[in-house]
């Protein structure tokens, strides 16, 4: 086994004045020019690992505890000089909200420009040049124009693609990509996606993407992670995930997809919904929800167990093993 | 821990303490007794005679036009009598925000309307000097006077610009008038503007901003240039204006030309919020089953409004209290008023600490605590709907 | 843009007419007498006449009705024998006096006394040459006029009124002339836009160059306050927002709320109290923009430094109300720069710190800054006005003051009308500015000054 490009172990991510960890106990490991899914509903903590990864949380949120190794450098514990070095270089991020992410006031090219000043010692003329061939790299239409453009004449999906040329800028090893098309259309959702297929597969750059589309998950990813408040509660290959989800949640998860449901019949659900942070209950914290729990569920954290590639979090798959 | 107590509630217990003081004002202090009795044949000759036998002077002088030849002042004595009913009731009723609007209102109306109705005007009585020097020659008078017995009005010949000492506490004016007396009935005539300002500003500020909002078309664009307009006026100017020019300074006339200067920013809040809530769906429902527009705009629209008006409304009181410091400061005052702006006044010609620090002080503390008031309220309601406000 | 500050400049105009015109109403709600020594042996009739003559003062302030006067409410003026009222309304006395004077009505004497006096009119050198022309051809008919004899003047005067009915008795289109123009606030207005604003009724100096003069003054410490505003506001609120949470913020967010709180006139006067008398210092001048003596002698540098030392105290009690309402604006939109979206962007990317706040959060929490100056700028000069009559700065403030308390008309209309344009033009100033610092605002879209945020 080689050495993996990121490894993280035991991240734990707390919110001052709240008893429960908002982000508990999670480890996962991304190998060079792997793509990793991280799936679960909204609340369950994916866009908040994904912003430890690049110590960005804000408090009230920090890290409390655990290690974020990136080739060698451990993260969690890196100064911010350090982290300067790392971040846009090394790791890059896609944010969710293309309408908010970028700068109003600074033109389009000056918010890429400065990434390349930063990270690929370029300037002036060489460092916009840089910037447009990048801005066509994304598929952006007339880029030496748009470079002096400020983001509010940019359509989402453009934006969008400013972002991913933006993060691209730094030619990073890890791209991590958190929900990079909820808020586009569907068709340039697509678009999207197979641009980042394309580079991805170009440049051989890890890929990290956080997403609550199931359909987004068997198109891009390898790997799977299934969160659910907070806690890791299945890691998974994409085949295994759809074929023999493991853990009850999964299942469920699966199971409330439009696209499998019946012509007429009503949309399973999973009954009850995620908890608040604060009212996390002991135990698995899906057990009041779930139906095949039992006594044991609601008192002690279920700990990983092996299916082949898979390892789920569930007593239940203990017993049955 | 009591540091995280809520702040609305320190606050409001500092706006009860300066309204209750300016209120109790010759509870505290007049040169009239509260209760006198006064033997045949003593002190009742000569200037400043006072009446025989037992009386209840205090009474009747807070409704004298002699002793206070401002409305302002009687109207706010009245409120003072008036208190025994009102205070039991808010107090009854302090769990309903409607009630203590309601009854707050109605009290200030009936004060108002009671100095109106019944005023007098009596012989001037020296109830001080008489009592003192009858005392003084061993006869059998009684007369309980207020702690302070002193009127604002009251000149202590022979006292003039005192530093503070144990006859005058806070120190006596450049003619020899009790500071902390005219500290304490100040405090009326700034509450009372403040008050009366805002009152204008807030009525005519909610009706057009309602009208321009709920009724759009040819009405909202006149109101808005309306609007824009008045934005423009200088209020403080025009008050300086009209006072210098009038033949008798009023103070009703300065709360009335600053209510109408001051109505925009409310009228603008009511009719942005209108406009906000134009499509939200239980409008769209009281319309469909049939709702007057009116009654629309009254049980659905103007409750909404509330809150960003309150904050509003609570910047003008400071802003009120400010302008007729500014004017009393500028010697553009009503006269008939004791007010702190007056005080400060003769502070920067005198150059006395005392006259400074008292009454801008008391200023300082006051208009702080109103504007405290709205950032607190603009914090707990939603910070958007309330952005036009400062 | 140009067509954007057209429309802007048009709009200015209406709302300038309304404040002149509400202005002007308060102003002449009681009209101004002139100044004379009480003891002085002047005729304080004759005096007053005069002056209600040069002034305008004669005729009506809005409304003019003088065209519909007849026959009654000339007898009622004769009556009161009011001579003042009578040569008032002059040319529309002149028909019901004259049906008055007809041989065989009861007061015709006394009738015919007065239309000899309204009849003639003064011939004003300042009038156009037209007008005086006139004047002096109805002067010299009516001259003969009253040349003829006792029994043939009636009959005279009745044909020189009907060969100039027009004039003394208007019909149609013209009475309506008569009834707006005719009046005390269009006269002034048609003098306004000539840019002649009048003389003051007290040192019959024109007012407009009177203000203009003491403009200087002003300006120096408005553009004196402001800056020192902004130069201490900025970093003061960007300060207080990177310390979000401590308990130096704390204390500066507090220190900094009361002194928006804090009236202007008590600052000063404690200052004043302080730093002049010599109890316990004497570090200032009381007051004044310059020394009153040896300022001529003085080398320039010497006059700068005099000039900093006068100015320094007021300046800053002008400028701390508004320096405290900055960086409360600061601190709030630098919070929302640093919590926003962008922000984090620029941290993945790999910023330092510094390089996130200057060049990131700073500049768009500074855009809204510029707009300010349109808030900034009247409560400046609305407190220079205050704090100008404290430190006895000859400024337009204090002029205007003086104008108030002495009931100057001019010169407070031509005071009010000077700020108001300046504070129009400091709001219209500020929209123009934000449009070049944001580029999300295009013209006409929406106006990007929030409301009426004042400051004091």
């Amino acid at each position: 086994m080689n050495a993996a490009l990121l490894e993280v172990e035991g991240l734990t991510i707390t919110l001052a004045g709240a008893a429960g960890a908002v982000v508990d106990d999670v480890s996962f490991r991304i190998d060079r020019a792997e793509t990793v899914a991280v799936v679960g509903e909204s609340g369950c903590g994916k866009s908040l690992t994904a912003l430890a990864l690049l110590r960005l949380l804000e408090p009230p949120l920090a890290i409390r505890s655990g290690a974020i190794r990136f080739d060698g450098i451990d993260v969690a514990r890196a100064s911010e000089r350090e982290l300067q070095r790392i971040r846009g270089r090394r790791i890059a991020m896609v944010f969710q909200e293309p309408m908010t992410a970028l700068n109003p006031v600074l033109t389009v090219g000056e918010q890429i420009v400065e990434v390349l000043e930063l990270h690929a010692g370029l300037r002036g003329a060489a460092a916009r040049a840089r910037a447009a061939e990048l801005l066509r790299e994304v598929e952006i239409s007339d880029p030496e124009r748009q470079l002096d453009e400020y983001p509010h004449r940019f359509s989402g999906g453009m934006r969008q693609r400013v972002l991913i040329a933006m993060a691209l800028a730094g030619e990073p090893d890890l791209l991590i990509a958190d929900e990079p098309t909820t808020a586009l259309d569907v068709t340039v959702q697509a678009q999207v996606l197979d641009l980042l297929r394309e580079l991805r597969r170009t440049r051989g750059m890890a890929l990290l993407l956080i997403t609550h589309d199931l359909g987004l998950v068997a198109e891009m990813a390898k790997r799977v992670l299934v969160m659910y408040a907070g806690r890791v509660v299945e890691e998974t290959t994409v085949l295994d995930l759809f074929e023999r989800p493991q853990h009850p949640y999964t299942r469920a998860l699966l199971a409330a997809r439009p696209a499998l449901a019946k012509p007429g019949a009503r949309l399973p659900t999973i009954p009850g919904v995620v908890p608040q942070v604060a009212h996390y209950p002991p135990g698995c914290r899906f057990h009041p929800r779930c139906a095949e729990a039992f006594a044991r569920c609601s008192q002690a954290v279920p700990g990983f167990v092996a299916h082949g590639a898979t390892r789920v979090a569930c007593f239940a798959r203990e017993e049955s093993r | 821990m009591t540091r995280s107590r809520d702040p609305l509630v320190s606050l409001g217990r500092a706006i009860v303490v300066l309204v209750a003081l300016a209120l109790a004002a010759p509870l505290l202090a007049l040169d009239v007794p509260f209760y006198a009795s006064i033997p045949t044949g003593v002190a009742t000759t000569g200037v400043g005679a006072v009446p025989e036998g037992v009386s209840l002077p205090w009474f009747e002088a807070l409704v004298d036009v002699r002793r206070f030849a401002s409305a302002v002042d009687r109207s706010a004595n009245v409120a003072l009598l008036l208190s025994i009913v009102f205070v039991p009731l808010l107090v009854r009723f302090r769990r309903s925000p409607r009630a203590i609007v309601f009854g707050a209102c109605a009290w200030l109306l009936a004060g108002v309307a009671g100095a109106f109705v019944c005023e007098c005007s009596r012989p001037s009585h020296d109830w001080v000097g008489k009592v003192a020097a009858a005392r003084a020659a061993g006869q059998d008078v009684r007369a309980v006077f207020p702690p302070l017995a002193f009127a604002p009005t009251t000149i202590d010949a022979g006292h003039g610009r005192e530093p503070p000492s144990a006859r005058h506490p806070l120190g006596t004016d450049s003619i020899g008038r009790d500071v902390l007396v005219r500290v304490l009935y100040g405090a009326r005539t700034s509450i009372a503007t403040g008050l009366l300002a805002t009152s204008i500003a807030v009525v005519v500020g909610v009706l057009l901003g309602a009208i321009a909002g709920a009724r759009r078309g040819l009405a909202d664009a006149v109101i808005l240039r309306l609007i824009e307009v008045t934005a423009c006026f200088p209020g403080f100017l025009l008050v300086m204006t009209w006072v210098a020019l009038a033949e008798r300074t009023s103070l009703y006339a300065v709360m009335t030309i600053l209510g109408l200067t001051g109505w925009p920013t409310i009228a603008r809040l009511v009719r942005a919020e209108f406009l906000r809530q134009a499509d939200l769906e239980y409008r769209v429902a009281a319309t469909a089953l049939g709702a007057p527009w009116w009654r629309v705009v009254v049980v659905h629209l103007l409750p909404n409004a509330c809150s960003p008006v309150l904050v509003a409304a609570a910047f003008s009181v400071s802003g009120a209290i400010l302008a007729e410091s500014g004017l009393a400061f500028l010697n553009l005052g009503d006269p008939t008023l004791a007010s702190w702006g007056e005080l400060l006044r003769q502070g920067r010609e005198t150059g006395m600490l005392h006259l400074i620090l008292a009454p801008g002080f008391l200023i300082f503390v006051t208009v702080t605590v109103m504007n405290r008031l709205a950032s607190v309220l603009r914090d707990r309601f939603d910070p958007r709907r309330c952005e036009d406000v400062r | 843009m140009g067509r954007y500050v057209a429309t802007r400049l048009l709009l200015a105009l209406p709302t300038l007419l309304l404040i002149l015109g509400v202005v002007f109403a308060v102003v002449h709600a009681v009209p101004p007498v002139p100044s004379v020594e009480i003891d002085s042996n002047v005729d304080l009739r004759s005096v007053t006449r005069q002056f209600r003559r040069e002034f305008g003062l004669d005729l009506p302030v809005f409304v003019n009705t003088r065209p519909w006067t007849d026959v009654d409410d000339v007898l009622a003026l004769l009556d009161a024998n009011d001579e003042d009222a009578m040569l008032e309304l002059r040319r529309f006395a002149v028909v019901p006096l004259l049906a008055l004077s007809e041989p065989g009505q009861e007061r015709s004497i006394e009738a015919w006394t007065w239309l000899g006096r309204c009849v003639p009119e003064d011939v004003d050198p300042r009038e156009p040459e037209t007008d005086r022309a006139r004047k002096r051809e109805r002067n010299s008919a009516w001259a003969i006029v009253t040349s003829r004899s006792a029994a043939e003047r009636v009959g005279a005067a009745r044909e020189f009124v009907a060969a100039r009915l027009d004039h003394y008795a208007p019909q149609g289109l013209d009475t309506v002339r008569v009834m707006f123009g005719e009046t005390q606030f269009a006269t002034y207005l048609g003098r306004v836009l000539r840019l002649d604003f009048g003389v003051s009724v007290h040192d019959r100096k024109p007012v407009f160059d009177t203000l203009v003069g003491r403009l200087k003054y002003s300006i120096g410490i408005s553009f004196g306050a402001i800056l020192l505003a902004y130069v201490f506001a900025i970093p003061l609120g960007v300060l207080s927002a990177l310390w979000r949470g401590t308990r130096k913020d704390a204390v500066l967010s507090a220190a900094l709320f009361s002194l928006y709180s804090l009236p202007s006139f008590f600052v000063a006067t404690i200052l004043l109290r302080v730093f002049t008398v010599g109890e316990p210092f004497s570090w200032f001048p009381p007051g004044g923009f310059h020394s009153a003596r040896g300022f001529d002698a003085m080398t320039p540098w010497e006059r700068v430094l005099d000039v900093a030392q006068h100015l320094a105290l007021p300046i800053v009690c002008l400028a701390y109300p508004s320096l405290a309402y900055l960086s409360r604006y600061v601190r709030s939109s630098m919070l929302d720069a640093l919590g926003s979206d962008w922000v984090r962007t620029a941290r993945a990317k790999g910023l330092s710190q510094r390089a996130v706040v200057v060049g990131h959060a700073l500049r768009n929490a500074l855009l809204p800054l510029v707009t300010l100056v349109g808030n900034v700028l009247p409560a400046v000069f609305g407190g220079a006005l205050v704090i100008e009559v404290v430190f006895d700065i000859p400024g337009v403030g204090s002029g205007l003051y003086q104008a108030i308390v002495q009931r100057d008309p001019n010169l407070i209309l031509c005071g009010t009308l000077l700020l108001s344009v300046l504070t129009l033009a400091g709001y219209l100033v500020s929209d123009v500015l934000y449009s070049f610092v944001d580029p999300r605002i295009r013209f006409g879209e929406r106006s990007p000054r929030v409301g009426t945020e004042r400051v004091r």
